[in-house]
């Protein structure tokens, strides 16, 4: 039936595609995967024959795309009790990765030609894989392909916003939050306006990222985009209330762990820190400041475990980060602070 | 339908390799029967012999059902290498741990040719991480030719992820079980706390260990993961202070495995202190600095000064910032505090039946 409408091998892809819509529609998801992983090769195969023009890219994303949905649905539809969690998602990322091979060797034909243009969409739909079945350390050679890639500027806006969301993400988990602000930036200035799900889900990351690096959201913004829930974190920090800083740790902890920012939240207890400790200063308006006075500071707003020693080690690391200019007397247990600016705002530091 | 393959050797060695051994000459001291190893052909020792790790080759059949031990015969094998040979006096320990980790890994092998059911393959796993967790500890101090750290690092990192995921997967399915209502497939798995610690101290300060421990469900969150995850947590923070207090207070095996982290952490320390308490004239008493890091004598502490480049004078440190030479982190070494935890406890007993947490 098919055949008399399309040609071979096109047939294929078309009989495969129709079959997986009746599966799904009587809610067989693990067949339907199965069909649509069956699709995804063939298709591998033809644009694997087609020399020289990259006309069927776009079906390429369409099947790629249906191929992750089906797949996490199946996921989560799994029923029996001999499968291994998150083993739909891995088959699923090899057959993508079966794409993004042809893709990426495709280098001998024409600029407008080259199927290499397609390779952006694909490592994003790889990424959402890894980062669901968390296997982050995968993503490493497909940033060094686009990097690497002399089409980096010419792929699409929307492409180009997604895979530096998740770069961003990648780099915020390996501490490196320069990166992670340039990359997520980038991505929440240029997502477009309307997409306010998507701007949401980049400053869940952006907004600990650029609180790290001394800047403080509005909350203006945090209400437009529903975040609002860092407001209390964003007071905690800025008053360095360590007592309302750990009770918004334990009560956001599920949300904060399951977004994988639970780390980069912690550190924002160092400029918590530093603020409380610039508001002992300012009211004993002296230079040399008892240790003691501090400690005092630290257990009145909850740290009742933190002796003098533990306090001169936390003064010691904000010292070291330049977060406070002076320095310790263990002998008179103070803490020496420098005549001009012994808090530097934190935007200053690099 | 089961596929994989079924295990028929009841013994630790399989016949043929015996065989094979004993005429090719190729017997391990502690395999060989009493009394012949000064023979051209020392005979091997039935109950001693223990199959070889082989790596995988062309033309070998490595899963021949006759060379491959059933469970018991694992079960057995570990045990006795367990036992019985790592408090063996014949050799210096070190090469009694040559001989345990090779034939460790033909147990692996095996287990992992046959693809073990779940709750065999935890069992046996178990121990065998502990072992490679204690001769971490215990072989640290060795020159490189006598232990190689990286290599056993990575028989326990690598058994240790295998575990946990062994651990997630059974838990996964014995949930599909339970929600099936077979309740009969439920697996039991007792230390699953300690090795999750485990994990989270052996890769101290590691982003995705920690992650892993927080994001456990409450009934694997007991103290010692807590513990373990604020020793972690407090040197990622670089709150050496807060991590050494905890370190200390770790079961054995985790104290003794996480004190090999103890170079880096006392470096990372002298070298914030180097800027923190920098002055030509103040100083900081070499007691206090001793018990804060958990450095076992005077010695120990005046020695690592002297690595760094940092001056003491009258039992007192002098930090002054630029002085510092940030040398190689120095060699993990013996720590009073877990040889205190260590005595008293056979090793035997400390790598089978686990730790008191």
């Amino acid at each position: 039936m098919v055949e008399r409408f399309v040609t071979a091998p096109i047939d294929e892809l078309a009989v495969f595609h129709l079959k997986c819509l009746y599966a799904l529609s009587q809610k067989r998801y693990n067949e339907a995967y199965q069909l649509q992983s069956a699709l995804t090769q063939a298709l591998t195969k033809i644009i694997q024959s087609q020399k020289e023009e990259n006309w069927f890219l776009p079906v390429m994303y369409v099947v790629c795309l249906d191929l992750r949905t089906v797949a996490q649905k199946a996921e989560s539809e799994k029923v029996g009790n001999t499968e291994k969690p998150g083993e739909i998602l891995e088959k699923a990322a090899e057959s993508l990765m079966g794409c993004f091979r042809v893709c990426a060797a495709d280098n001998r034909s024409s600029e407008e030609d080259t199927k290499r243009i397609g390779m952006l969409n694909l490592v994003n739909q790889l990424f959402k894989v890894y980062f669901r079945i968390n296997k982050l350390h995968l993503c490493k050679p497909l940033i060094r392909a686009i990097e690497s890639s002399p089409f980096k500027e010419s792929f699409s806006l929307s492409q180009q916003i997604t895979y530096r969301y998740y770069v961003g993400r990648k780099a915020m988990f390996d501490s490196d939050y320069k990166a992670a602000d340039q990359y997520l930036t980038y991505a929440f200035e240029n997502c477009h306006k309307s997409s306010k799900r998507n701007k949401r889900l980049i400053l869940i990351y952006l907004v600990p990222v650029k609180m790290l690096l001394g800047y403080i959201p509005k909350r203006e913004v945090l209400e437009k985009y529903d975040v609002i829930q860092f407001w209390d974190l964003v007071e905690a920090v800025c008053q360095g209330n360590l007592k309302l800083f750990d009770e918004l740790m334990e009560k956001h902890e599920s949300f904060f762990i399951k977004c994988g920012i639970y780390l980069i939240i912690d550190k924002l207890k160092i400029i918590a820190y530093r603020n409380l400790f610039r508001k002992v200063y300012l009211i004993l308006d002296k230079h040399q400041i008892p240790v003691e006075a501090l400690q005092t500071a630290l257990v009145s707003l909850g740290q009742t475990d933190v002796d003098l020693d533990e306090t001169q080690c936390i003064v010691a690391n904000l010292i070291y980060e330049g977060k406070i200019k002076g320095y310790i007397s263990h002998q008179h247990r103070k803490v020496v602070v420098s005549k001009q600016n012994p808090f530097p705002p934190l935007t200053s530091l690099s | 339908m089961d596929m994989s393959i079924r295990g028929k050797c009841t013994e630790m060695c399989p016949a043929d390799e015996i065989k094979l051994r004993e005429s090719e000459r190729l017997l391990h001291i502690l395999e060989m029967m009493p009394g012949t190893e000064t023979l051209v052909k020392p005979k091997a020792d039935r109950n001693r012999i223990v199959k070889m790790y082989t790596r995988s080759a062309a033309g070998t059949n490595m899963s021949l059902p006759k060379n491959l031990r059933t469970t018991d015969a694992l079960i057995k094998t570990v045990n006795y290498l367990l036992q019985d040979v790592i408090s063996s006096k014949v050799l210096p320990w070190h090469l009694v741990y040559d001989f345990i980790t090779d034939r460790l890994l033909a147990v692996r092998q095996d287990m992992l040719i046959q693809r073990l059911p779940q709750s065999h393959y935890i069992s046996i796993l178990q121990p065998i991480i502990r072992f490679y967790t204690y001769a971490a500890y215990k072989l640290c101090e060795h020159t490189i030719t006598q232990f190689d750290p990286v290599l056993n690092n990575k028989h326990l990192q690598e058994s240790l992820k295998l575990l946990l995921k062994l651990y997630d997967e059974s838990e996964y399915i014995s949930n599909k079980c339970l929600a099936d209502g077979d309740k009969n497939k439920h697996i039991n798995y007792n230390c699953r706390q300690f090795f999750e610690a485990l994990y989270v101290v052996f890769n101290l300060g590691d982003v995705s260990a920690i992650l892993r421990g927080l994001s456990l469900e409450k009934k694997w969150r007991a103290e010692v993961v807590d513990r373990a995850l604020t020793v972690s947590i407090a040197v990622l923070r670089g709150n050496w202070y807060r991590a050494c207090q905890h370190l200390r207070k770790l079961p054995t095996l985790l104290a003794a495995i996480a004190s090999l982290h103890l170079p880096s952490i006392r470096r990372d320390a002298l070298t914030k202190m180097t800027v923190a308490y920098s002055s030509k004239i103040l100083t900081y008493p070499i007691s206090a600095l001793q018990e804060q890091l958990l450095y076992s004598n005077k010695t120990d502490i005046i020695n690592d000064c002297a690595h760094y480049n940092i001056t003491i004078e009258n039992d007192a440190v002098q930090f002054l910032k630029g002085s510092m030479t940030l040398q190689d982190t120095l060699g993990p070494k013996h720590e009073q505090f877990v040889t205190e935890k260590l005595s008293g406890r056979s090793i035997s007993s400390l790598v089978l039946d686990g730790d008191v947490w």
